[in-house]
């Protein structure tokens, strides 16, 4: 009895536990109840050890790794099976937490905690997610329409044990609760972990030298136009005098 | 996220990191002062993200200069024949 809430327990405390991280001790958190925009940029930065791709590559990993260490799914002995999918499923809550704070939990923040361009990118999560859950749930009823009536294979959904539904369904539903998470990390193109300016600062030292030396160029031209124009009015002024005299001599 | 660009969608050229600079202002106080993330501005700046009018408007009453004047719309150069 006391075995079947360890999953719980632990997958509780995972949870409690990265909230505390992400957005408890961070120094400026996500205002959940503002509207306005906060900024939830934290100067702690998360280990990317797993970023983008592997992280989504690992948790349908897990996830199928779950699914076939479900009792019943492997018929071998209940007692051995229920106890080897425990390490899967909490491997599977503790991916769905990484996933679901992956970039600062953007998929999963309210509007007063992002800005307009951030809103855009949520959006497009949350309309993507949606039309990959539809082509899934579409394609499962496709597949068993065929194998029901095109194949003629017998479909007994009663011969599925209990314990093995309730896990698939789980994994089912983390599966749509996680699934805008999963389309961020995938299509996800830069690491913004590191800020911008840090990541930029050749391109702004650059840009400030580049100001620097086009300002003192600025200044020499402007000295050498004038020496040149005073050069120029010197020659003019000496051709002047040297054309005066030679007309003068002529006339 | 970054999705096909339409011809409409192309980035518009502006003078966000040069009134920045002017101002003596880092990406972080400017985001905060037009109510956006820093990261947005550092977008903005590479002329990887169009801002809504609502926040060219904001970009125009902190630098003190019409939004023509800081988004600026290229041209299509045309040919020399009539």
């Amino acid at each position: 009895m006391v075995e079947q809430w360890v999953p719980f327990a632990v997958v509780s405390f995972i949870v409690l536990l990265s909230f505390l991280t992400n957005v408890a001790f961070g120094s400026k958190v996500a205002d959940w109840t503002n509207s306005a925009p906060v900024e939830i940029n934290s100067p702690w930065k998360r280990p990317r050890l797993l970023a983008g791709k592997s992280l989504v590559a690992l948790w349908f990993v897990t996830a199928l790794l779950y699914i076939a260490t479900l009792p019943g799914a492997i018929v071998v002995d209940g007692v051995v099976l229920q106890i080897s999918s425990l390490p899967a499923l909490l491997l599977l809550a503790g991916l769905t937490v990484a996933v679901i704070t992956y970039k600062r939990s953007l998929a999963q923040q309210p509007n007063g905690a992002l800005d307009e361009r951030e809103r855009g990118i949520r959006d497009t999560l949350y309309l993507t997610s949606y039309r990959i859950a539809v082509s899934i749930i579409a394609g499962v009823f496709l597949a068993g329409f065929m194998a029901k009536f095109i194949a003629e294979l017998e479909v007994n959904l009663d011969q599925i044990p209990t314990d093995t539904a309730l896990g698939i369904a789980i994994t089912a539903a983390m599966f749509l609760w996680v699934l805008p998470s999963l389309v961020h990390a995938w299509t996800d193109p830069i690491p913004d972990e590191v800020s911008d300016e840090v990541r930029d600062g050749w391109k702004t030292a650059k840009r400030e030298i580049k100001r620097e030396i086009a300002e003192i160029r600025k200044d020499l031209p402007k000295s050498e136009k004038v020496a040149l124009a005073e050069l120029r009015k010197a020659d003019r002024k000496l051709g002047r005098t040297r054309t005066k005299k030679k007309t003068g001599k002529r006339s | 996220m970054t999705g096909r660009k339409s011809s409409e969608d192309a980035p518009i050229p502006n003078r966000i990191a040069e009134l920045r600079e002017k101002a003596k202002l880092s990406r972080v106080e400017l985001a905060e002062r037009v109510g956006v993330n820093s990261q947005t501005i550092g977008y903005l700046e590479r002329g990887e993200y169009n801002p809504s009018l609502a926040l060219a408007f904001r970009f125009s009453e902190l630098f003190g200069l019409p939004v023509e004047k800081i988004f600026v719309r290229k041209q299509k150069k045309r040919g020399s024949s009539a």
